[in-house]
């Protein structure tokens, strides 16, 4: 009997379990733009390049404040191997597409309607973002958002900038 | 009395067992409004700040947000 509540409970608390983390191989997708004019994004073009992966829905409070700040992120690393790419995980692509037009989008959007590639990055929370290095590993996983983070996510693809140059 | 108490065990762990993580990309309903665990947040904010000044002590009171995830 207290075999059996044991491997109940084990299994009841197997959602829990997280698989991904800092080190390991990003996983592969390919998702469809949300720009009109911009191609499929697959993960293995960028490889070679340092990724700012960021996880992200309309209905998410702090994306309203992460977007502008990648927005200068990007305008900051344009001449550097620095990619950015936001994945929306909205069910409506109509409602990610609103969200956008509120912001001068200058970086790759695509959408996850299944939220497969999320589950795939065993995101914890809405926005989540993961810096991949040139070599296509995780260097490092950022939940949610507050002003000041982005110093912080700034400082370490300077890091691996300096680390790729060496 | 030995298998009622098995009984009981094992109903509890089906219940619990039933229990379901909603996936942070699958909250997009708990994140409406109206789904929110306090339906006036600016009175929230307002109360939270007369009880600072008040009692010189604040928090421990609520949890946050309402499910979406978000920090």
């Amino acid at each position: 009997m207290k075999r059996f509540l044991l491997v109940a409970l084990l299994l009841a608390n197997a959602n829990y379990a997280r698989s991904l983390g800092v080190g390991e191989t990003a996983p592969e997708f390919e998702l469809p733009s949300l720009l009109p004019d911009r191609e499929d994004l697959t993960i293995s073009k960028t490889r070679g390049i340092i990724t700012y992966l960021d996880f992200w829905a309309s209905w998410c409070g702090p994306c309203n404040i992460s977007f502008p700040e990648m927005i200068e992120l990007k305008d900051e690393f344009k001449n550097q191997p620095v990619e950015v790419i936001a994945i929306s995980v909205d069910k409506k692509r109509e409602l990610a597409r609103r969200f956008l037009g509120r912001h001068r989008i200058n970086f790759k959007v695509a959408i996850d309607v299944t939220g497969n590639t999320a589950e795939a990055f065993d995101v914890p929370g809405m926005p989540t973002s993961f810096i991949i290095d040139s070599k296509g590993k995780i260097y490092s996983e950022h939940e949610g958002f507050r002003k000041g983070d982005m110093k912080k996510i700034r400082e370490k693809i300077k890091t691996l900038l300096i680390a790729d140059q060496t | 009395m030995n298998y009622l108490k098995q009984l009981i065990l094992s109903c509890a762990t089906v219940v619990v067992m039933g229990c379901e993580t909603v996936a942070p990309w699958d909250r997009e309903v708990l994140a409406r409004p109206e789904m929110q665990l306090s339906t006036d947040p600016m009175g929230d904010a307002l109360f939270e700040q007369v009880y600072l000044s008040k009692e010189a002590s604040a928090g421990g009171y609520k949890t946050a947000g309402g499910g979406c995830g978000c920090n």
